[in-house]
């Protein structure tokens, strides 16, 4: 049936956003009623549980799309509670999609410390007028927004720190994170 | 003798999550202080003005790491930035404040000191 297919996508969709993007708004009745208004309790109960379990191993491994066929198919030839031609085209589509999106939003939940939020900034150019030659100095001053990853709800833990900057220490700066991408650099081509 | 002043300053709002830059080169009200005294309302958050509310001093301590596994991806493995941003108050206290970031969230903040950087150079030859 075509339309198992579109339900099981609208499935997949809800079921991710409630697990992996913690929208509490969708819960177990909210996706059913919107998308198996006809199933069993019961039956909707082992089909939540089974496609969680999907999810939860595409998930687990971060799948790439080989690895993701092997899996597929071997959930096809299942004896028990095998997955049909339209839900494994379904699940194949949903994680081209939506992989590295999950996987990012659980990385940002990985975070427990303080994170930068934002970061405003204005240089300044300062002269000196009593000098019969100009001087010209500039200064950069810097406002980084922290917030704490703990209180993720609670937007109130969040520090603005400023600082006013003159060249030579915003250069130190930039050496120190151009020392930093270069060893990121040495790592990821090993 | 006339003393003549010409200050200028670029202000640009750059967030740490996106490219979008926007840019607004405002002429400063004429003033008699070596310091800015007055900001020209520009829509954006604007970097506070006082300057004894601003640390002179930023230091950078720094890690990388990888998160090689967690609770719900055991194949995690993302390269993590720790900064420590250690500033020191009017007392001469050492303040260090950690700040984790993804790589990619590394790279914009990089990316921000960067531009910061060339608006300084700039600004010398003007």
């Amino acid at each position: 049936m075509a339309d198992d297919a579109k339900c099981f996508a609208a499935f997949l969709n809800g079921l991710s956003k409630q697990i992996y993007f913690r929208n509490a708004e969708l819960t177990d009745n909210v996706l059913k009623e919107q998308i198996y208004p006809d199933l069993p309790d019961e039956d909707f109960n082992r089909l939540k549980s089974r496609t969680a379990g999907l999810l939860k191993s595409l998930v687990s491994a971060d799948m790439d799309m080989t690895q993701l066929e092997a899996f597929l198919t071997a959930q096809m030839k299942r004896k028990e509670g095998a997955l049909s031609e339209q839900q494994a085209a379904a699940l194949r589509k949903f994680w081209k999609t939506n992989k590295v999106k999950i996987h990012d939003s659980i990385v940002i939940q990985t975070m427990w410390g303080n994170s930068l939020e934002k970061v405003s900034w204005r240089v300044d150019l300062q002269s000196q007028t009593r000098n019969t030659e100009q001087i010209n100095i500039p200064t950069a001053i810097m406002e980084l927004h922290l917030s704490d990853n703990l209180d993720s709800s609670n937007s109130k833990a969040s520090e603005v720190v400023r600082f006013e900057l003159n060249e030579s220490k915003l250069s130190s700066v930039l050496q120190g994170m151009q020392e930093i991408e270069a060893q990121i650099n040495k790592y990821t081509k090993k | 003798m006339t003393n003549m002043r010409t200050d200028y300053t670029v202000t640009q709002e750059c967030l740490a999550d996106t490219r979008n830059v926007r840019r607004h080169s405002l002429p400063l009200a004429d003033f008699k202080s070596l310091h800015a005294e007055k900001i020209l309302e520009t829509g954006n958050t604007m970097p506070g003005v006082e300057s004894s509310a601003l640390t002179s001093d930023l230091e950078l301590e720094w890690k990388v790491g990888l998160a090689v596994s967690s609770n719900d991806v055991r194949s995690l493995n993302e390269i993590m930035v720790t900064m420590n941003l250690v500033s020191t108050d009017v007392s001469g206290n050492k303040i260090r404040r950690p700040v984790e970031m993804t790589l990619s969230q590394f790279r914009d903040f990089k990316k921000s000191i960067e531009d910061i950087h060339q608006h300084m150079e700039n600004a010398k030859l003007l």
